[in-house]
């Protein structure tokens, strides 16, 4: 099967992730300005935490906000924090990953971000900023993902699918992925 | 009135470096800030989706009924194709305010998308020498 034409490539994975879990960004946006311009989206890998950042990152430069994205990735990384001190301080900043750094370094980077007007991260624990949104995976969200994108039937257990992948969703559409364009 | 937005190209099947003209119209109901067109080619499949626009032209001061006319010189590579795990492909994309509309487009020799599939069967049954 071609790329652009399997079900389970990953443009139509993001985008349903994002829309099954129900999120209204512009009901995040309202949340945001609440607590001051402080968030974080809690979750577990694959559950569409970065997803959501990308929308606020859009939806913030909608409203104006420049927005500097700092990403981080699974083998650890760092922030660099020359950068974070020549940052405009009008600029939103947005981490992702923010469980991968050295608590020492996080709470510099708190510190440096204390006079910007927005600082959203992504985690998959309580990052000591106010909860903007928890993403939950589920079984039964799983279901409905996979019912969404492929009406037919799938030879797979998807229970046990989504206990061998430890909840993250992705990892899951990723396999059937490859089961489906293996056809 | 109904917003509409249409991008149309002379050409949907092109040689890689060639040159494309069309026309973006749109009829909007207010007028918009901007508006552009703009020449990409992104990434389906697997891995996450990338998009690179290649070049893009703004319609200066834009109005809310128009007709644009637009040409783009295309690059030699990528070219359009399909794989199992990732396709390319190019496209023209208006975008007018809020509302966009994109053409599909092919770039490659003879302007014949590249079935990389197709290849590793016809390999699988070459005769090896």
């Amino acid at each position: 099967m071609r790329a652009d034409e399997n079900p389970f490539r990953s443009e139509s994975v993001e985008a349903l992730l994002f829309r099954e879990q129900g999120v209204d960004v512009d009901a995040l946006l309202k949340r945001l300005d609440q607590q001051r311009g402080r968030g974080s989206l809690v979750g577990p890998k694959g559950s569409g935490k970065t997803t959501l950042l990308l929308e606020l990152a859009d939806a913030l430069e909608e409203r104006g906000i420049s927005t500097r994205i700092v990403r981080l990735n699974s083998e650890g990384g760092n922030v660099d924090l020359a950068l974070l001190q020549g940052m405009d301080s009008q600029t939103a900043l947005l981490l992702d990953g923010a469980e991968q750094l050295p608590w020492y370094i996080w709470w510099r980077v708190r510190w440096l971000a204390r006079g910007l007007p927005c600082f959203i991260t992504t985690s998959h624990r309580y990052s000591h900023l106010p909860l903007l949104h928890r993403h939950q995976t589920s079984q039964k969200l799983l279901q409905m993902l996979v019912a969404e994108l492929y009406s037919e039937s799938l030879d797979v257990d998807l229970n046990d699918l989504y206990k061998r992948h430890g909840g993250n969703l992705r990892e899951c559409l990723r396999e059937l992925y490859d089961l489906v364009g293996a056809v | 009135m109904s917003n509409q937005i249409r991008v149309q190209l002379d050409k949907d099947h092109v040689n890689p470096g060639a040159t494309i003209a069309g026309k973006a119209g749109w009829e909007l109901e207010d007028s918009p800030r901007s508006a552009s067109v703009r020449l990409f080619w992104k990434t389906s499949g697997k891995g996450t989706e990338d998009i690179v626009i290649v070049d893009e032209v703004e319609v200066p001061d834009p109005s809310n009924q128009q007709l644009f006319d637009f040409s783009f010189q295309l690059p030699v590579e990528p070219y359009s194709f399909h794989g199992r795990l990732v396709s390319v492909a190019w496209g023209v994309e208006a975008v007018v305010g809020k509302h966009s509309d994109v053409a599909k487009l092919v770039m490659a020799p003879d302007g014949v998308v590249c079935e990389l599939s197709g290849i590793a069967k016809m390999q699988s049954t070459m005769p090896v020498v």
